[in-house]
C-alpha cells in the first residue's frame, strides 16, 4: 500500500513537472517563473535552515546569475558559441564569485549583524546599478536573444522550460545531497552552536563561506534560468523586492523542511501570477499571509503538515473553513476600499452630487449604502471566528 | 617538557581581577585535578587554555608551544579537547551526529562535500564504539536536545574524547550525575585518559583523589598547593582555605 502511494505520488509529480512542456507560452512562462523562484529560495534557506544565517540581500547574487547570462548571450549573438544548456552555468559562477567575495565579509559577524551586512550589501549594489551603465544597461537594462542550439529553436518558451527544469533538478538534487555530507553536517551543528564546534578544531568562518559561496552559487542559477528565459534584465533585480521574496517564500512554505521554501515559493509566485492579474492589491495579501503563517504557523505551511500532530479529517476541515471565511471576507473589504477609497471613484461621486453609487467588484454591482453588502461579509468573519475559537477551546480541554 | 605550562597567567573582566597570577605546569601523561571553593576561577582558568579568552598577561604553552594567543580551532587541532561545565551540545543533532562530528574531526573530515556523512565507515565504527563506552548507544537516534541532563552530561563528554585528544580538560564531568552513573563516569575518564594528560575540575574528593596524580587548588584566583594528594591532604593551608570547610 505505502509502495503504492509512493509511486503514485512520483508519477503526479513527474506529470506535473512535465506538464509545462506542452503550454503556451504564458503558461510555460509560469512554470518557469515558478520554478525558478522555488530553487532561488530553496538556496536562500542553505544559510538559515543549517547555518541559522539570514540573508536580507540574496537578490545580488541572483541578479548577478541574470545578468551574467544576458551578457553571455550577447556574447553569444556577436559570435561565442557556447550551447544553450550551458549558459546557465554562467549565472552559477558570478554567483559564487560574488558569493565568496561578500559571504567572506558578511559572514564575520553573526545573528542580526550578519543581516546588516548582508542588506549594506544589497543597497550598495542597487544603487551602483542605474550608474554603471556598461554593466548594468542604466534603466533600459540589457537585453539579449536566444539562439537555436542543439537542433532545437529555443523560440517558444515550452522549450526553454526544458533547460530550467534540468538544472533545476541539479540545483535541488545538490540541496539535497549537500544535507548528508560531512561538510553539511557541520553547518547544520554551526547553526545550533558556533562555539562548541569551533573547540572541535572546525574553522566556522570558512564553514560559513562555503555554505554562503554554495547559497549564492545555486542563487545564480536560479538567476541565471530566469536569465535566459526573459531575454532582459536590468538593475531593479538587485532591489529590496527580490531579496524579501525568498525569506516570506522560505517562512511562508516552512523553513526547517528541505522542500519547504520550494513549495511556499511555487505557490506564491503561482497566485502571484493568477491573482495579480485580478486584483492591485497581490502584495498586500502576500503581505498579509506572511504575518499570519509567522504568528500561527511558526513552522511554515509544509513544516505545520508534516509535523503537527494528526488531527481528525472534521477539525481539518473547519479549520480550513474558517480560514477561508475569514480570508474571503478580509479579501472583500480590501478590495471595496481600494475602489471606494480611489480618486476615480472620487470623482464620480461629485459627478452625480456626492451620492454612494454603486461600484463593481468580482463581476458584481455593488451598492455601498446597502446593508447585505457589508453585512454579509461581517457574518462571514463572525462565522470563520467562532468555529476557529470553538476549535481552540476544544483543543485546550483535551 | 610539560603538557601543559601556565607562568604568571592574569585574566581580568573589566576591574575585577578573576586570575591573579597563576604558575602552573602539568607534565605529559599525568592526571591532574584542579579543585578550588566556587569562583576560585577554575572554568575560567580553562577558558584561557583553551583559547576563549586571552589572559591579561603571563605565557601560556601547550606541549612545549606558546598558545595564549592562538583560536579555540588551532588550540583544538593541536591535540587539546575540553568539555564544558554548562553542558553545551547542538539541539538539533541526533546522538550519534554528535559523537561523528567529533570523531569527522579526528579524522580529519571538514571540507568534504562530494561523499555523505554516512558513507564512511572508519568514521561510523568509531562512533558506533564510543557510544557504547558512554552507554549510550540505545539513544543513539535521539536528539541531543531531547536528552535527560545525565545523559547529556555523557554526551558531552563523549565529544571530547571523540577527538583522540593528547591533553584533555574536563569540567566538573560528572556534575549532576547519580553516584553509579559517576562511578561509571569515572572509569571510564580513567580507561580512556591512559597514556594521555587530563587536568580535570572536579567537586568530589573521593574521585579527585583515587583518579589523579597530582593536585592544584586554587583558591580565589591563585593556586595556593600543587602536590600529590597525600600531600595535598596534609597541607595546612588547603584545610584552612578549603578542604576544612567541608565540600559538596
Ligand atoms: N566572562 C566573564 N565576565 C565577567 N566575569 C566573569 C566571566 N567569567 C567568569 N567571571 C567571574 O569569574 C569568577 C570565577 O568564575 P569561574 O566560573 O571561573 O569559577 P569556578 O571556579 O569555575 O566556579 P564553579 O565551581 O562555580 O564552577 C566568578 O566570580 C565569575 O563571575
Ligand atoms: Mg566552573
Amino acid at each position: 500500500m505505502k509502495l503504492y502511494v509512493r509511486i503514485a505520488l512520483c508519477l503526479a509529480t513527474g506529470v506535473v513537472l512535465l506538464a509545462p512542456l506542452t503550454f503556451s507560452d504564458r503558461y510555460a512562462n509560469l512554470a518557469i517563473r515558478m520554478l525558478v523562484a522555488a530553487l532561488f529560495a530553496s538556496a536562500f534557506n542553505l544559510l538559515w535552515r543549517q547555518a541559522r544565517l539570514l540573508s536580507f540581500g540574496h537578490g545580488v547574487y541572483f541578479g548577478a546569475g541574470m545578468f551574467a547570462v544576458v551578457h553571455l548571450m550577447r556574447a553569444n549573438e556577436a559570435g561565442l558559441n557556447v550551447p544553450l544548456i550551458l549558459v546557465p552555468l554562467a549565472g552559477a559562477l558570478s554567483g559564487s564569485i560574488i558569493g565568496v567575495l561578500c559571504g567572506f565579509v558578511a559572514t564575520l559577524r553573526s545573528g542580526a549583524y550578519f543581516s546588516m551586512i548582508t542588506l549594506a550589501i544589497a543597497e550598495l549594489i542597487y544603487s551602483l546599478g542605474p550608474r554603471w551603465q556598461a554593466l548594468f544597461g542604466g534603466e533600459a537594462g540589457v537585453s539579449s536573444m536566444r539562439l537555436p542550439s542543439m537542433g532545437l529553436s529555443f523560440a517558444a518558451l515550452n522549450e526553454v522550460y526544458l533547460i530550467v527544469l534540468g538544472w533545476s533538478a541539479v540545483g535541488f538534487a545538490t540541496i539535497w545531497f549537500f544535507a548528508k555530507t560531512p561538510l553539511g553536517q557541520i553547518a547544520f551543528a554551526l547553526g545550533d552552536n558556533e562555539r562548541r564546534l569551533q573547540f572541535l578544531g572546525y574553522r566556522t568562518h570558512a564553514v560559513k563561506v562555503y555554505l554562503f559561496a554554495l547559497s549564492a552559487a545555486l542563487s545564480g542559477l536560479a538567476g541565471g534560468l530566469l536569465g535566459v528565459a526573459a531575454e532582459n534584465v536590468d538593475y531593479t533585480v538587485f532591489g529590496p523586492a527580490s531579496s524579501a521574496a525568498p525569506v516570506i517564500q522560505t517562512f511562508i512554505g516552512g523553513a526547517d523542511v528541505l522542500f519547504g521554501p520550494a513549495f511556499g515559493a511555487a505557490l506564491l509566485t503561482g497566485f502571484g501570477n493568477v491573482f495579480s492579474d485580478v486584483t492591485r492589491l497581490w502584495l498586500l495579501y502576500q503581505g498579509i499571509a506572511f504575518v499570519l503563517v509567522v504568528m500561527f504557523l511558526p513552522a511554515g505551511i509544509v513544516g505545520s503538515l508534516l509535523m503537527g500532530k494528526k488531527r481528525p479529517l472534521r477539525e481539518a476541515i473547519a479549520n480550513t473553513l474558517a480560514v477561508l471565511l475569514c480570508s474571503a471576507s478580509l479579501i472583500f473589504l480590501c478590495e471595496s476600499a481600494s475602489i471606494l477609497l480611489s480618486d476615480s471613484y472620487s470623482s464620480l461621486r461629485a459627478s452625480q452630487d456626492g451620492s454612494w453609487v454603486s461600484y463593481r467588484l468580482f463581476n458584481m454591482e455593488l451598492a455601498p449604502g446597502s446593508p447585505i453588502v457589508w453585512g454579509l461579509p461581517l457574518i462571514a468573519a463572525l462565522t470563520g471566528l467562532i468555529i476557529s475559537w470553538k476549535l481552540k477551546g476544544r483543543e485546550e480541554t483535551a | 617538557m610539560s603538557a601543559i605550562s601556565l607562568s604568571a597567567v592574569t585574566k581580568r573582566f573589566g576591574s575585577s581581577e578573576i586570575i591573579r597570577g597563576v604558575d602552573l605546569t602539568v607534565n605529559v601523561g599525568e592526571r591532574h585535578a584542579l579543585i578550588g571553593p566556587n569562583g576560585a576561577g577554575k572554568s575560567t582558568l580553562f577558558n584561557l587554555i583553551s583559547g576563549q579568552f586571552r589572559p591579561t598577561s603571563g605565557q601560556i604553552s601547550l606541549n612545549g608551544r606558546r598558545s595564549d594567543r592562538e583560536s579555540p580551532e588551532t588550540i583544538a587541532r593541536r591535540g587539546v579537547a575540553r568539555s564544558f561545565q554548562i553542558t553545551s551540545l547542538f539541539a538539533r543533532l541526533t546522538v550519534f551526529d554528535t559523537v561523528r562530528l567529533g570523531v569527522m574531526a579526528n579524522h580529519g573530515v571538514r571540507f568534504c562535500f562530494w561523499r555523505t556523512a554516512a558513507s564512511q565507515r572508519a568514521v561510523t565504527n568509531d562512533v558506533l564504539a564510543l557510544l557504547e563506552d558512554v552507554n549510550l548507544l540505545h539513544r543513539a537516534s535521539v536528539l541531543a536536545g531531547e536528552l535527560p541532563y545525565s545523559e547529556q552530561r555523557a554526551l558531552e563528554l563523549a565529544v571530547t574524547l571523540a577527538l583522540r585528544p593528547e591533553i584533555i580538560l574536563l569540567d566538573e564531568p560528572t556534575a549532576g550525575m547519580s553516584v553509579e552513573e559517576a562511578a561509571q563516569t569515572v572509569a571510564l575518564v580513567r580507561r580512556l585518559t591512559a597514556g594521555r594528560t587530563l587536568l580535570v575540575v572536579e567537586h568530589d574528593m573521593d574521585v579527585v583523589f583515587s583518579l589523579c596524580d597530582r593536585i592544584s587548588v586554587l583558591v580565589h584566583g591563585q593556586i595556593i598547593a600543587t602536590g600529590a594528594p597525600d600531600e595535598i591532604a596534609k597541607d595546612g593551608r588547603v584545610n584552612e582555605a578549603y578542604l576544612g570547610k567541608g565540600l559538596h
